[in-house]
């Protein structure tokens, strides 16, 4: 079910599901964006975020469920009559016009008077930092560089929402921080709506005010980024965000089943006078420069990984095989059903 | 030392290729355009221009020359038929195109194979075929007579109209072909990215799928002009004695004509012509090539 949501919903889909024959693509979709929001569809592929992306611009009709812009019902309106604009994975940019033809192209279509066109693209060239190169052709360009005209390209029109399909999947890693920021300083300049498709949750969790986990075409939970990591609904979502410890509560001599959860950074060796969580057999020892991991196994068979600063290992030497005592504050373990 | 001779040696097979069927049939044709005509059929010396001036000229009786148009009206037929040839063929050629570019790739090969499918079969009796279908008592004006629309038949044979037909049919698998290679290279996001920037189906087209389907036109447009230019077979059959083209000209100079040189030097003609017209194009292909 949709949260509630904080500002004036632009995006509204009821119940939204979409079936490709026999393979569910999205199903029974809830959810409610906020005009200005950053929210993020994060899932691995095939978990059907890009056809819920798809949805959103048009160019798929969802097989049951009704999506609403800014309150009007736009289940059957075609792309070319939404005022959402979509930045694609490969970029997909019109190979025979230049970057400014490629960014007048939606307000030409849109029949802007020519002056008009020629004042916006410069102005949207400029906020992406392509102003020298509008007689370029997309060929001449870098993948970076591309990637921008396609961001240009999408935002000329002042669409009321972009949509950008894995944008960053084609980018190496040092250019994918730098078009982070990029987007981060585009959509408070922009000032509009923007709904992110990515496989890395790492992106998500940077870039987003709210994230969406997706899994089999199901949205699996709605939240912040914060309540994300610290607080998943299950271990789908625990595991997919971030590391995660998943232990059996059996193991830990609880209560009613389920898993207890808990992040890596949050768990140390327990020294003295603090209480023991488990015990477990130590398999590794990994130094990481400012950190250290560890690797336990417990008894029960599972594999706990601690993360802790290097600093508080330096009166420890423990070799490996050592039987070592595992804690963790209350406040940082969670109780999953499944 | 061989490293050095390698590069020759390897171009030699297909420098060889060229010699032997281009460079020396043409060279053939321009020696015997300038000789002068023996009486059965042949050429002979002395040298002669007489081939090409009978071009545009006839002798009269007391051997003087005069002006005739009879052949250059004949040769301007055959650059309007080839060139409305490549035109209809365009046009007819985009949507066939389109449509099996747009199939699933499992698709595409059967498709294709269909459409050079004409070509195992002799152009004689396709061409023969229309012969059957629009004469007076083929099958077009029988249905149309048999339907009441006509009381008598169109005269759908013997004229411009019916080579034109010939000449489209003949030469459109060769249009669809490079406009396919054009559109199978097209991005669908593409068009997706034009709907989505408020583009019609309409506008899409005109604007994205259009201009990336026009090097395969001009691609094709040579490919159907050049050969249409000098074909006869059609003329010939469809366009009976009343629409003659270039190549019917060259064909009945070699034969009951008995004038070699005057139809080496029509061959010759269209020959450079249809070179002329090749490098205009590539020199405007490579021009909008780089920006």
């Amino acid at each position: 079910m949709s949260e509630p949501a904080p500002r004036k919903p632009i995006i509204d889909l009821e119940g939204v599901s979409l079936a490709f024959g026999p393979v569910r693509a999205v199903s029974d979709v809830w959810l409610t964006i906020a005009s200005g929001e950053f929210f993020t569809l994060l899932g691995p592929s095939g978990c059907g975020k890009t056809s819920l992306l798809r949805i959103l611009a048009g160019f798929e009709t969802p097989t049951s469920g009704r999506v609403r812009l800014e309150g009007t019902d736009v289940t059957t309106t075609p792309p070319h009559l939404r005022p959402v604009n979509t930045v694609f994975q490969s970029y997909a940019l019109f190979p025979h016009m230049t970057v400014a033809e490629n960014a007048g192209f939606g307000l030409e279509m849109l029949g802007w008077p020519k002056q008009a066109i020629r004042e916006r693209v410069a102005e949207v060239l400029a906020l992406v930092g392509l102003a020298a190169l509008g007689d370029r052709r997309p060929d001449a360009l870098s993948g970076g560089q591309q990637q921008r005209v396609a961001l240009g390209r999408a935002l000329a029109p002042k669409p009321r929402v972009l949509l950008l399909d894995e944008p960053m999947s084609a980018l190496d890693l040092k250019l994918r921080k730098e078009m982070q920021n990029e987007l981060r300083r585009l959509h408070r300049e922009a000032g509009i709506t923007f709904v992110l498709v990515t496989h890395d949750q790492e992106e998500a969790l940077a870039l987003s005010d709210r994230v969406g986990v997706m899994k089999e075409g199901e949205i699996q939970q709605i939240a912040t980024p914060r309540d994300i990591y610290r607080q998943p609904v299950d271990s789908y979502v625990a595991d997919f965000i971030g590391e995660a410890n998943l232990i059996p509560a059996g193991e830990l001599d609880r209560e009613g089943g389920g898993l207890v959860m808990v992040r890596p950074e949050d768990v140390s060796l327990a020294g003295k006078g603090v209480p023991v969580r488990i015990e477990g057999r130590l398999l590794e020892l990994r130094f990481l420069g400012s950190i250290v991991e560890a690797a336990v196994a417990t008894p029960g068979g599972t594999m706990i990984r601690a993360r802790f600063p290097s600093a508080a290992m330096e009166e420890v030497a423990l070799p490996p095989g050592e039987t070592v005592g595992l804690a963790w504050p209350d406040a940082a373990e969670r109780h999953l059903e499944r | 030392m061989t490293q050095r001779a390698s590069p020759l040696l390897l171009t030699s097979p297909a420098l060889a290729v060229i010699g032997v069927f281009m460079l020396v049939p043409l060279g053939y044709g321009l020696a015997y355009s300038l000789l002068t005509a023996s009486p059965y059929g042949g050429a002979e010396l002395p040298l002669s221009t007489e081939g090409y001036v009978q071009i545009l000229f006839q002798r009269d009786f007391d051997d003087s020359l005069y002006f005739s148009p009879t052949y250059l009206l004949i040769l301007l037929r055959s650059i309007v038929l080839a060139g409305l040839t490549s035109v209809i063929s365009a046009a007819l050629g985009l949507p066939v195109a389109w449509f099996i570019a747009s199939r699933p790739a499992r698709w595409q090969g059967a498709l294709l194979f269909v459409v050079t499918l004409p070509f195992w079969v002799n152009s004689l009796v396709r061409t023969y075929c229309w012969v059957l279908l629009l004469r007076d008592q083929g099958l077009i004006n029988m249905a149309l007579q048999g339907a009441g629309l006509t009381h008598e038949p169109l005269p759908l044979m013997y004229n411009d109209g019916a080579t034109l037909v010939g000449l489209v049919y003949n030469f459109l698998p060769f249009m669809v072909l490079p406009i396919y290679a054009a559109l199978e290279r097209l991005d669908p996001r593409l068009i997706e990215a034009a709907h989505d920037l408020y583009a019609t189906r309409r506008r899409a087209f005109l604007r994205i799928v259009l201009p990336l389907a026009v090097p395969g036109m001009r691609a094709g447009a040579l490919m159907v002009f050049a050969p249409a230019l000098g074909y006869f077979l059609v003329p010939d059959l469809l366009g009976g004695g009343r629409s003659l083209m270039i190549g019917n000209l060259i064909q009945s100079a070699f034969t009951s004509g008995r004038n070699w040189p005057f139809g080496a030097a029509l061959s010759t003609l269209v020959t450079a012509g249809v070179l002329v017209f090749l490098v205009i194009a590539a020199r405007r292909g490579r021009v909008e090539a780089t920006p």
